[in-house]
């Protein structure tokens, strides 16, 4: 049931709070609050003196007020943000502000304005009933103080900045910690400075807004022995960080189109009356495929998102220096990304899995297709599955029986049917580290 | 503490001398600063802070029910305010003596007390403390200009603490503004209130307005009407004797009528001499059989129009510095108590002489009153026969109505010869006319109809609904009340009661069961019983509260071997190689055993050290004996180690 009039009720609250929350300092919420309280039992000025307080608090409150429109020029802020960060951990960058006018600035503080904090109305739906008390659940706080929470989580407090005399700068660390994968924004930078009362921030400074890629979370995972030979990679010289005549010579072949003409044998080709070619170790390495299932119905986005974290860890743990490793998922249509031996670094992997999203619409035989067509070229292959029904069976076994022996992992909410009997792991949303740590 | 040296002291005595309660106060004051000079601290635990929160909780609502018990609604309501800081206290000497910097929200709120530590809120006490003494010292009310100075003087002493380094010049100026501002703006507020009561607005409001009080020379036909709107009981009527309680019971008596409003002529008070006892007043002999009626009602800042019955010679227990009496029998009290329980001595004959403006018919109505008395044939009847004739002409050809503010002040014309409907105001007013038409004297008279007994209290119940207007005609050489209104009149206006309001009516009942009777020389039974089940009540849940709390004192810079002192394991230094690892990506999961969480860290070379280091943390953790000296040394080199040589991920 839509709950619609709380909800904008507690928008409204939250917004009047968004707002006047980072404005007053300590003394000003407590003057604000002493206010209040003064004009409630001095409402009647010839029963109590409380009126008298109630004028006073409001008068100092109004001239610092005023403050709120004072500027102090010369004033300049900036982020320096690293290229990634990683969901769940602490990200801390630089903020250099610089101080170019004449009037020192004292007793100032930056921190970040949260993207967004007020939660939707599809948000707060979503959450459902809740709450630790009767009150909370009457009132609609127990749906949106938990979203709201996770809002705000990410985003750190502000930090005190030393004292910048004028012409000088000054770099503080920020810290926060994004709490999903995906391009996190930065509204808005701001450097705040207490008026001359101390009761309200004002505006000294400000950094206009970014935004910063964050890698999905990753996990700690065992070594997996990947079974898998080493094969033929079509192009796999050029794919190979040798460099010279390093290469080992292993045996002859026939020529392929692509291959370089001083690689061609002419003994052989004389002999034989057809094009023979050189065949190198270099060309014979193990290549992985990381195949992700983005199949699902979005209704737990919790499962999907701890599946991109598996993949991403297995992505940063596959990757050896005479590996290659294929990333497959299907987003709005089948992607392959490598990495390994100088074609690409696993940046480039956690940055596509960082933008992977579900697909709802599609089924399981389009990344079958993906895999299997590249399958001659495969050593071995990592599943990483939001279920384990009959397509997706069907998919492990047609790679079992492409001779790639597949490894599964199922990440789902319930144990998934005959994937034991396959050899599939089961891996649970929220206890993800320690069913890896059993693998 | 927080706040400045003796800034919580002074505000504390400037609390003290407005309320004057500086001995208190200066023991609250002394305890709160003694703390600087005492190194002594309490350990004391989010849940302690709790139980004192309840406690004080506790508190509070006992100081509302003494506040209630012992004075009228509005001064209980100024009382507790002042008697807050009081409250408080405890929470506030408690976070002092802890040395904590800030305290648990959840202290206050039932609902944060579910949530897990990390989310819960944190409050300095301090600040708020300091600002509930500076507003609950002027629920005092003393009108001085010490009241302002001393928040001003708090105040700036205050905001100087928290300064923002920065030129002195502007914090000056603007906190000198701000006195001046505060001072013009706080009178102004006086100013505009005085304004807006003047012009006869109020800004707080009884929920049964005690009736004539702001109309004792004067009423408009309907006022009485409109106070029949309210179902609040007035008043509460006993009979000591037990026999029947007086049919009615009179507030004042209007003479003069015109444009549809009654007015008192000459109507000024007499005092009245004070009898032998405290609180009596002698209005005239005692009566050959006189009756007793005893009657609780409420003054509103103790003045306000007596409801007693016609006839009264005397008003017993009702303590005030005045009582007036009109000719027309009104009577006032002056600085008399927010709520009484006096007893009126009646059945006196009242004599006092008509006099012309008793038989004056207003030209506007003379000649519909004459047709009406000849029609009624009136004139060739005796007083008596007259009244009686009345009563039976209004009880058979006339019908009653509730109150209704559309029909306004319809024209007595149109109530006799037309609708033949209305209500109580109509009869009087016609009834009056009418007898003076037929050279009765007559008055008008406003009051209550005592009608409804109360199981519940044993008592008659007298509300707002029961207002009442009848005329009072000179028969016999007295004055005799004569209700011509058609009986069962109550019934019709009680049927706009609300469903709740037996709900209303046992709440006001309690109510008065609390309050203190300030007729008796005690307390009442059911008073005393029912405050020592409160107070019972409450010493069982301090007693609950407070089991199983001990602080335990600890003196600052304590030995880690005092044997009585259980180490808690949080300084171990093998969380600070937990959180490197949780840097590089390999943390615990929440709730996640450690061992396990090594096992999962998989094999790697320092597997072994972390490992020990583990199982000298678990014992340094765990274990009541604690950890020896060379093992406790093991453990803090071991982890620096390990950190220095930062083991790969």
């Amino acid at each position: 049931m839509r709950a619609a009039p709380l909800y904008r009720g507690l928008r409204l609250t939250g917004s009047v709070i968004d707002w006047a929350g980072p404005r007053l300092t300590g003394a000003g919420l407590l003057a604000l609050g002493g206010a209040a309280a003064a004009a409630v039992l001095g409402v009647d000025t010839t029963q109590s003196m409380a009126y008298q307080a109630f004028t006073f608090l409001t008068a100092l409150l109004l001239l610092a007020a005023l403050g709120l429109f004072e500027r102090q020029a010369g004033l300049s802020a900036r982020r320096l943000l690293p290229r990634f960060a990683a969901a769940g951990q602490p990200l801390r960058y630089a903020v250099r502000v610089k101080n170019a006018g004449a009037l020192p600035l004292l007793g100032a503080r930056v921190g970040e304005v949260p993207a967004r904090a007020l939660p939707t109305l599809e948000e707060y739906d979503a959450q459902g009933p809740s709450g630790r008390s009767w009150f909370e659940r009457l009132s609609g706080y127990g749906r949106w103080e938990p979203v709201r929470r996770r809002l705000l989580a990410a985003w750190g407090a502000p930090v005190p900045l030393p004292d910048l005399p004028p012409g000088s700068e000054a770099e503080v660390a920020l810290e926060l910690t994004p709490s999903a994968r995906g391009r996190l924004r930065f509204k808005e930078l701001l450097v705040r400075a207490p008026e001359p009362l101390g009761l309200l921030w004002r505006r000294a400074a400000a950094a206009p807004a970014e935004s910063l890629l964050v890698l999905p979370r990753r996990y700690p995972v065992p070594r997996l022995a990947l079974p898998g030979k080493r094969r033929y990679q079509a192009g796999g010289v050029a794919l190979s960080s040798s460099v010279g005549e390093s290469e080992e010579f292993v045996a002859l072949r026939d020529y392929r189109p692509g291959d370089p003409l001083r690689r061609v044998h002419w003994k052989s080709w004389a002999k034989r009356g057809e094009p023979v070619v050189k065949e190198f170790q270099d060309e014979h390495f193990v290549r992985h495929a990381l195949a992700l299932d983005t199949f699902a119905s979005g209704s737990d986005p919790e499962c999907f998102e701890e599946a991109v974290s598996v993949a991403a860890s297995f992505a940063c743990t596959l990757l050896t220096q005479d590996s290659l490793l294929d990333l497959l998922f299907v987003a709005d249509r089948a992607y392959c990304l490598s990495a390994g031996r100088g074609v690409g670094g696993v940046e480039g992997l956690l940055e596509a899995l960082a933008c992977a999203v579900t697909r709802p619409d599609s089924s399981v035989a389009v990344l079958e297709d993906s895999i299997v067509g590249r399958s001659a070229a495969l050593s071995g292959c990592l599943l990483v599955l939001l279920g384990y029904d009959a397509p997706r069976r069907a998919l492990v076994r047609r790679l079992r029986s492409l001779g790639l022996a597949p490894r599964a992992l199922v990440v789902s909410r319930t144990e998934p049917a005959g994937a034991a009997a396959d050899g599939a792991a089961w891996l649970r949303p929220g206890r993800i580290a320690e069913d890896l740590a059993r693998l | 503490m927080s706040t400045p040296p003796l800034l919580l002291g002074a505000a504390l005595l400037f609390w003290g001398l407005q309320t004057g309660l500086w001995p208190a106060a200066l023991a609250l004051g002394g305890a709160l600063e003694g703390s600087r000079l005492v190194r002594r601290r309490w350990d004391l635990q989010p849940s302690h802070f709790e139980n004192l929160a309840d406690l004080s909780a506790l508190g509070f609502a006992a100081a509302v029910v003494y506040a209630y018990a012992t004075r009228e609604a509005a001064a209980a309501v100024m009382a507790l305010f002042a008697w807050l800081p009081f409250v408080l206290f405890p929470l506030a000497v408690a976070q002092v003596y802890s040395g904590r910097p800030v305290v648990d929200l959840a202290a206050f709120f039932l609902s944060m007390r579910r949530r897990p530590q990390a989310e819960r809120a944190r409050v300095d006490l301090l600040g708020p403390y300091l600002l509930v003494l500076v507003v609950s010292a002027g629920a005092a009310n003393l009108r001085t200009p010490a009241y302002f100075a001393g928040v001003c003087l708090l105040g700036l002493v205050a905001l100087w603490g928290v300064r923002p380094r920065g030129p002195l010049p502007a914090w000056a100026l603007r906190a000198a503004a701000a006195v001046l501002l505060g001072a013009a703006g706080h009178a102004g507020l006086y100013r505009l209130q005085g304004l807006l009561l003047t012009e006869g607005a109020r800004l707080l409001v009884d929920a049964a307005p005690p009736p004539g009080e702001a109309r004792r020379s004067r009423t408009a036909v309907g006022q009485v009407g409109a106070i029949q709107r309210s179902a609040a009981i007035a008043l509460r009527v006993e009979v000591p004797d037990g026999g029947p309680p007086p049919a009615l019971l009179r507030d004042a008596a209007y003479d003069e009528y015109r444009d549809g409003e009654w007015r008192a002529k000459d109507s000024d008070f007499s005092p009245v001499p004070p009898g032998t006892s405290e609180g009596s007043w002698r209005l005239s002999g005692e009566p050959r059989a006189a009756r007793r009626v005893l009657v609780r009602a409420a003054f509103a800042r103790g003045r306000g129009l007596v409801a007693a019955p016609p006839g009264t010679a005397a008003i017993e227990r009702l303590p005030a510095a005045e009582v007036g009496l009109s000719r027309f029998g009104t009577l006032r009290v002056l600085e008399g108590p927010g709520r009484a329980v006096y007893r009126a001595v009646y059945g006196a004959p009242e004599a006092d002489a008509p006099r012309p403006s008793d038989l004056a018919v207003p030209a506007a109505e003379s000649a519909l009153m004459a047709r009406t008395a000849a029609r009624l044939g009136l004139a060739g009847m005796s007083p008596a026969q007259g009244a009686a004739r009345l009563k039976r002409f209004f009880q058979e050809e006339f019908r009653y109505t509730t109150y209704l503010e559309a029909a306004g002040r319809a024209p007595l014309e149109g109530f006799l010869e037309r609708t033949r409907s209305g209500h109580c105001e109509y009869f009087a007013t016609a009834t009056v006319l009418l007898l003076r038409a037929a050279g009765v004297p007559a008055r008008y008279t406003v009051g209550w109809s005592v009608q409804e007994f109360s199981p519940l209290e044993r008592r008659w119940l007298v509300r707002g609904r029961h207002a009442h207007a009848w005329a009072a005609a000179y028969i016999d050489g007295a004055w005799r009340p004569v209700d011509t209104t058609p009986s069962g009149w109550a019934e019709l206006e009680n049927a706009g009661n609300p469903v709740w309001q037996p709900l209303a009516d046992a709440a006001s009942w309690l109510r008065e069961a609390l309050t203190a009777d300030p007729a008796d020389d005690g307390p009442s039974p059911r008073r005393r019983v029912l405050l020592a089940l409160l107070g019972a009540g409450g010493l069982w849940l301090a007693w609950r509260l407070g089991r199983g709390w001990k602080a335990a004192a600890r003196k600052d810079g304590s030995s880690p071997a005092a044997p009585a002192a259980v180490p808690s394991g949080g300084d171990s230094e093998f969380y600070a190689v937990e959180r490197a690892l949780a840097g590089a990506g390999r943390g615990r999961e929440a709730c996640q055993p450690m061992a396990e969480w090594l096992r999962g860290l998989g094999e790697r070379p320092d597997a072994g050290e972390l490992r020990r280091l583990l199982a000298l943390h678990n014992r340094y953790r765990f274990d009541p004996r604690g950890l020896p000296g060379t093992e406790r040394e093991a453990l803090r080199e071991g982890a620096a180690r390990w950190l220095a040589g930062r083991g790969a991920p």
